[in-house]
């Protein structure tokens, strides 16, 4: 379980004020907010990227910042991110990126059991024949794919989607949508999703988190989001198509 | 005084950063197929310009040594002046500056892209310790190829030169030859040798220090691409006459 405890981080022009959330276990959690509200910022705290000032970052009740480098790591082990720009190894081909936090770990593991593994993946994100393909020979909804298959090989317990739609044209994005929504139906992973754009999670997130300005102005169940009256939320659920 | 403490807390970060790099040394073994593989681009980065460069170096050198030397000394100590400095300054100088130049120029402009685009945070995330599968195969390819390096720099100079004394100042082949023995000892070589694997060890890690530590956005990559081969350069030269101070009294 993820938890954050009054976790401040200051930056000249950004930061995290007093941020106090508890990530319910196997459900979508989406957070939401503006550009520049702290949303990406949040989630690199989480994953031990960005030391907070103030605060501490729970993950199964271990203060991540509070152990040795290679206990870290260990934690690191049950995360799963897709990043907003998919941050793949360009230097790489698509099974060397995917294999890579299983073989890069256990140098000694079985071939044959790794590119099943990756074909598995390939299939799960509905990729095929692009193995051998260096990164920037895919298109940009393909690289998405390749960087979900990554996130999901080392079978982590918790799944994290920086902007999963955010510069894809709508029907990449709609097919990435899609991807997200049944694995989270098939495997039943927490997942936290980060988006400006709610109109796309709003049928199948648990629970919603607004951030403005580096504070949460909400946190709860999307039912209660949808009755929450301030300016920014009726906003969003406007745009949402809810309101 | 804003300047003094950030080149204070920058030589702490890179202290530090070196202490990570040489802990990692431990995982030599682990990351094998990585250090040849840039062990192998290193030299193929570095070594027409090291060959071309030098062979040039060689030939003015020479001139300006037979120059200076005219009416001095018989042009039989011109190849003893050159290939002493070669192997003791000039080479290991040239190939330490070289590297700065092309390979931590390609280094920090590698990984600080990497960096900008998330691919550090993404290794990070995947429990994969950035110092030890970027950094330190680059740190210890470049320690174990730059000995090569020299002795081919090395080479190329005292062969630059022997072509322009032979062909151009009519020495013989022989005194060339006879000359570059005079006052010849191993030791020279190794020391040669010694400064080079500082030069190769340094300008690496300041250029992944440079690289890894960049900010956001596409002027970091620049900045950091420009303060890595500067910075690079400079130390190279610093060190220069620290290691030639510590290899003389030993």
């Amino acid at each position: 379980m993820v938890k954050l405890e009054s976790v401040t981080k200051k930056f000249k022009d950004a930061g995290l004020y007093d941020i106090d959330v508890i990530f319910p276990e196997n459900s979508i959690c989406t957070i939401i907010g503006r550009s520049g509200a702290g949303k990406s910022l949040l989630l690199k705290t989480i994953l031990g990227l960005i030391r907070p000032d103030f605060g501490r970052v729970l993950i199964d009740d271990i203060d991540i910042y509070n152990v040795k480098y290679k206990k870290l790591r260990d934690i690191r082990s049950k995360f799963g991110v897709l990043f907003q720009n998919n941050a793949l190894l360009d230097s790489m081909n698509v099974y060397e990126n995917i294999s890579l936090p299983i073989t890069y770990r256990n140098p000694n593991v079985n071939l044959e059991i790794i590119r099943k593994k990756v074909d598995d993946m390939l299939k799960m994100v509905y990729l095929d024949n692009v193995k051998d393909k260096y990164i920037n020979q895919l298109s940009g909804g393909m690289q998405k794919r390749v960087a979900i298959a990554r996130a999901l090989i080392a079978d982590p317990e918790i799944l994290f989607y920086d902007e999963p739609i955010t510069g894809l044209d709508p029907l990449t994005a709609e097919g990435i949508i899609d991807i997200i929504r049944n694995l989270h139906q098939n495997l039943k992973k927490s997942t936290i999703v980060i988006t400006h754009d709610i109109k796309e999670f709003i049928d199948f997130t648990d629970y919603i988190i607004l951030i403005e300005d580096g504070r949460i102005i909400f946190v709860g169940k999307k039912e209660d989001f949808m009755l929450f009256d301030n300016k920014i939320s009726k906003a969003y659920i406007k745009m949402a198509g809810k309101l | 005084m804003s300047y003094i403490n950030n080149f204070i807390i920058t030589a702490g970060d890179i202290t530090l950063f070196i202490l990570r790099v040489l802990k990692n040394f431990k995982m030599i073994f682990k990351n094998y197929r990585l250090i040849f593989y840039y062990m192998f681009e290193i030299s193929q980065e570095s070594l027409m310009i090291l060959v071309l460069s030098s062979f040039f170096i060689g030939m003015v050198s020479v001139y300006q040594i037979a120059y200076q030397l005219r009416n001095v000394l018989p042009m039989l100590y011109v190849s003893t002046v050159l290939t002493q400095a070669v192997l003791i300054e000039i080479g290991p100088i040239i190939t330490g500056i070289g590297f700065s130049g092309k390979v931590s120029s390609q280094i920090s402009a590698e990984l600080s892209s990497m960096k900008v685009t998330d691919q550090i945070d993404a290794l990070e995330v995947m429990s994969i310790d950035p110092i030890e599968y970027l950094v330190m195969p680059r740190v210890v390819a470049a320690i174990l190829i730059i000995p090569f390096l020299t002795l081919i720099t090395e080479f190329s100079i005292i062969f630059g030169s022997y072509i322009i004394s032979v062909t151009a100042l009519k020495m013989s082949s022989n005194a060339f030859i006879d000359g570059s023995k005079i006052n010849f000892e191993m030791f020279q070589v190794f020391n040669g040798l010694i400064k080079s694997v500082m030069f190769g060890f340094f300008t690496v890690v300041l250029s992944c220090y440079f690289g890894i530590t960049a900010k956001t956005g596409a002027k970091a990559v620049g900045r950091a691409t420009t303060l890595s081969v500067t910075t690079s350069a400079v130390a190279v030269v610093i060190l220069d006459y620290i290691l030639t101070r510590i290899l003389l009294l030993w």
